[in-house]
């Protein structure tokens, strides 16, 4: 795809408004999209997410978006950002509110804060923390390592393989916070809220 | 390591900003004014993150709320919390789609209404807002901008709503409200001991000694000011850099970046 066009996945859950915000301010041409047959003329898609995993994944299947983001994903042309919500529904499955698969497109598990035995942790884990990274994450570009960027979550992916280029945090635990492996790209935290660290990680994602 | 916040409160009355002191309103200006005194562009740069409560004291107009808070948060990139008389899911539906990122909920904190939000947005998308202050020397709670108090104490309301599906929770104290005399920390002793929510002190705030005596308080995560003329210029940007000089832990950003980032 020679001419890069971003869109942002609209299933009902999500701060659209504040990606979109972001991206004009970037001075990033984006669309709105709830119609998976537009996806394929998309090089850039942003898959935003606040709430229930299982609601999200109900929403995504009515809409048609689950299997369409699953093509994508296998086409190396196309890249995909998940953020928070957006990131875990790339994996293969949540714990919250019971068992629920998701879309599979990675390996790994979402769960819960406290599974590990942590006291006095408070959940969810909400506000900036740091993030570390391998310092030639591409991702990551032009960014200091262990910058704040803002949280909102009370689940998390544990268990991951160095091969996708993880972001860590700690809170109680470390946990994943971003990968980046070929054409899929995710982040626990929400960089349209991270003030400066979260614009630079965005204009990455799109350059990249 | 998690850092704790600063929160800006704006308060939103029937079209304008107004500057509220034990919840009496006195009426400062409207998002015109904030633009030109506030430079809101540049006061979201200095914040970790943003409430704006439509406490509209006629019958609130939804549309034209909603049309202020999206030229508020075009510019901001941290955090926006919004609350003000939210009693139904379809409301929070169109905050959440209007620039706001977090619901606040104060009169109408019931376990239905919570349960149905929560269910879609997930708990970390709700704030549960007290207010309170003091009547004969005990604690009381008030809904309604202050105006009706509830029959429970304060313990048992806090041990309740702690347990509510909400992210977090804020005290707001109506008697320390806008006369910038300071926290009051006392009403943290009402907390139950091991607490798991995250709590933001409100009430009283007129200067960067007392943002730092909130965020030095162990059992506070976050303090928030509504103190509009207090803060107005570049008080905001000061505070923070006064207290990023103290070495306190907050979360660091760099400003021109984010200038220079402006696309064409």
């Amino acid at each position: 795809m020679s001419i890069k066009k971003t869109a942002i996945i609209d299933y009902g859950m999500g701060n659209l408004k504040s990606v979109e915000n972001c991206l004009n301010y970037l001075g990033i041409k984006n669309s709105l999209i709830n119609n998976p047959k537009y996806l394929k003329d998309y090089s850039h898609i942003i898959l935003p997410g606040v709430g229930s995993f299982k609601e999200a994944i109900k929403n995504l299947r009515k809409n048609g978006m689950h299997n369409a983001l699953i093509r994508v994903s296998k086409n190396k042309k196309q890249k995909i950002l998940g953020i928070c919500l957006g990131m875990q529904l790339l994996f293969s499955s949540s714990t919250e509110e019971g068992f629920t698969k998701g879309l599979g497109i990675l390996n790994g598990k979402v769960e819960n804060f406290f599974i590990k035995k942590n006291t006095n942790l408070k959940i969810p884990h909400v506000g900036f923390n740091e993030v570390s990274f391998n310092k030639d994450n591409i991702f990551f570009k032009d960014i200091k390592d262990n910058s704040d960027f803002y949280f909102d979550h009370s689940f998390k992916i544990t268990e991951f393989k160095k091969e996708i280029n993880p972001a860590t945090s700690v809170y109680g635990e470390k946990f994943l916070s971003a990968f980046n492996v070929e054409n899929i790209f995710g982040t626990q935290f929400h960089p349209e809220k991270s003030q400066s660290n979260g614009l630079l990680l965005l204009k990455n994602f799109i350059q990249i | 390591m998690l850092k704790k916040r600063i929160i800006f409160s704006l308060l939103y009355c029937d079209g304008y900003f107004v500057q509220s002191r034990n919840f009496n309103l006195q009426k400062v200006g409207d998002v015109n004014w904030l633009e030109k005194n506030y430079d809101f562009k540049k006061i979201s740069y200095f914040i970790d993150e943003l409430l704006v409560l439509d406490i509209s004291r006629k019958k609130k107009n939804l549309d034209m709320f909603l049309k202020n808070l999206n030229l508020i948060s075009k510019f901001c990139f941290m955090p926006i919390s919004v609350g003000g008389g939210i009693n139904n899911l379809h409301i929070v539906k169109k905050i959440l789609s209007n620039g706001a990122d977090k619901v606040v909920i104060n009169s109408n904190l019931n376990l239905k209404l919570l349960k149905e939000i929560s269910r879609t947005y997930g708990q970390q998308s709700i704030i549960a807002s007290i207010d309170y202050k003091k009547d004969r020397g005990k604690y009381k709670i008030f809904i309604k901008n202050s105006v009706e108090e509830l029959k429970i104490s304060v313990k048992d309301y806090l041990m309740k709503v702690v347990n509510f599906p909400v992210g977090e929770i804020m005290l707001n104290s109506i008697d320390q409200d806008g006369t910038g005399n300071g926290i009051d920390f006392k009403i943290l002793k009402f907390l139950p001991k091991k607490i798991k929510k995250s709590i933001i002190i409100s009430g009283g705030c007129g200067n960067s000694i007392h943002l730092s005596e909130g965020l030095n308080n162990k059992k506070v995560d976050a303090v928030s000011t509504a103190n509009l003329l207090n803060f107005v210029g570049d008080g905001l940007k000061k505070a923070r850099e006064d207290m990023l000089s103290k070495n306190f832990k907050l979360p660091i950003w760099n400003v021109k970046t984010i200038n220079k980032l402006k696309g064409k």
